[in-house]
């Protein structure tokens, strides 16, 4: 059986993302311990909260060095919404704040977008991806008509390399990107725990991975 | 534009769903574990979780349903009732919600709204509205569930949880509530242009008509019903009554056919549907 571990920061519901890997049929283990996150075949890092607080409890328990480690290792690793933002550089969530540099780009507010001035924000709701053309991987996501997803959030990943961007999200007249994979690494702005049928075939996925 | 959201709303009662008029008269209707259940596999998008006394003492039952929710409805859930302290909303994520809703405790002290936006981000933090008109004929936000008048006017109190950081606003129509009359539109005509956060209404759906009428609306983000999605589950043959034993049982022990004239006997999916004939943007 794989060894599923969710890092547990304190601030995150992890209730519903460990629910739905039960759910699959799969046992997990909710940890913020250095040593079972290295030992972990699969390594999910959740997010609700803010950027600058997950960010300080990932340093001040030393829990960005087992993170880079598993990745480095090749493992697969899942950063679902703010999870898959603290993976960048850095981000302007209340401040600038580094992040844990694994991929390369930035963190940006929706409102500083143009067309911020005629949409609600946060963005919250159910929303279809768009194929991104330069992504040329196998793509753990399968991009076909009605594939909507629950989205929640007020900030967006800029990755520098536009062919790790799996998926695009329409916001007004532009897109932002809302999925990335790089080799071992995935990450989803979406709630895949929240979004029905197809967010749970989604993490049985890469379960199998 | 995300699409629209079909919400179901489970007014909960101790251990049961009840559902009054004018958020008057409670009825029970049955084992609320029952009803999201029934929602989640319909195709509801959201599930909003409204206790309706919040007693310390009663909150264990709502602590309990989110709990199961949690666990086999794999959609978002939302939950209000008797917040009063970041130690509450704390509590009620812990147990699986994803959003919590305030109205009484940050009509009482706005800066409550502000501490929770802060600690917990905007996109968790909604603010329900209880609106009702008074003598002078223009709406005021009510609280405790309906009971209490306040002097804050509905478009004034919008402006200023938008900018204490409020993440999403539903906004419940008192007048309309529970009777299947459709929506009050003459509050959302006051209210729609100076929406900036995702705007959820409430009380009044008959029939899916009611429904596109306020979808229909760009700054609509979806609509929360009750009524129609309870009294219909309850007609279905699905339908299994588990007693509790506890509040006012009289309406499904008896052969009230008031509530049936009232309401479209339908289900999330066939809404859905009809809603999608009429090119609306929603998730099917």
């Amino acid at each position: 059986m794989k060894k599923i571990t969710i890092i547990d920061y304190g601030t995150s519901n992890l209730k519903s993302i460990n629910a739905a890997f039960n759910y699959l049929g799969y046992s997990t283990l909710i940890t913020n311990d250095k040593k079972k996150i290295l030992d972990s075949d699969l390594l999910v890092l959740p997010g609700v909260g803010s950027f600058p607080v997950v960010m300080q409890y990932l340093t001040k328990h030393c829990l960005d060095i087992p993170i880079k480690e598993h990745i480095k290792k090749n493992k697969p690793f899942l950063g679902i919404c703010l999870g898959m933002q603290v993976l960048f550089e850095y981000s302007y969530e209340f401040k600038k704040t580094n992040g844990l540099s694994v991929l390369k780009g930035e963190v940006n507010n929706l409102m500083d977008m143009n067309s911020s001035k005629n949409i609600l924000i946060p963005n919250t709701g159910w929303t279809a991806l768009k194929r991104n053309n330069l992504f040329n991987q196998k793509n753990l996501i399968t991009i076909s008509k009605n594939m909507n997803f629950f989205f929640t959030h007020s900030f967006f990943v800029k990755p520098k390399n536009k062919r790790i961007i799996s998926s695009y999200i329409s916001f007004g007249k532009e897109q932002i990107c809302s999925s990335v994979q790089y080799k071992n690494i995935f990450g989803m702005q979406f709630h895949p725990e929240k979004s029905g049928n197809k967010g749970l075939n989604l993490l049985e996925k890469f379960c199998k991975l | 534009m995300p699409l629209k959201r079909i919400i179901s709303r489970l007014d909960i009662k101790g251990p049961n769903l009840v559902k009054g008029i004018n958020l008057e008269g409670l009825r029970v209707l049955g084992n609320p574990d029952f009803f999201s259940k029934n929602y989640y596999y319909a195709g509801a998008d959201e599930i909003i979780y409204h206790d309706c006394v919040a007693s310390l003492y009663e909150k264990k039952y709502l602590l309990d349903f989110i709990n199961k929710a949690s666990s086999n409805v794999f959609i978002p859930v939302s939950v209000g009732g008797g917040i009063k302290t970041l130690k509450d909303i704390e509590l009620i994520l812990k147990n699986g919600a994803d959003k919590v809703f305030i109205n009484s405790a940050a009509i009482k002290k706005p800066k409550f709204l502000e501490e929770a936006v802060k600690n917990f981000g905007s996109s968790t933090i909604s603010i329900s509205i209880e609106a009702n008109k008074k003598k002078d004929n223009q709406y005021y936000c009510f609280y405790d569930y309906g009971r209490e008048k306040s002097n804050r006017r509905v478009k004034d109190w919008i402006d200023e949880v938008q900018s204490k950081g409020a993440g999403e606003i539903i906004l419940t129509s008192i007048l309309k509530d529970g009777t299947g009359e459709g929506f009050d539109i003459g509050l959302l005509d006051l209210v729609h242009k100076i929406i900036k956060v995702p705007l959820i209404i409430h009380g009044g759906a008959g029939n899916s008509n009611h429904v596109s009428d306020v979808l229909k609306y760009k700054n609509v983000s979806g609509v929360a019903i009750s009524s129609m999605l309870h009294y219909s589950l309850i007609q279905s043959d699905k339908f299994i009554f588990e007693n509790k034993k506890e509040g006012n049982t009289s309406y499904l022990l008896s052969n009230d056919k008031y509530f049936s004239s009232r309401f479209e006997n339908t289900s999330i999916s066939q809404i859905k549907k009809k809603l999608k004939k009429k090119r609306l943007d929603i998730r099917v």
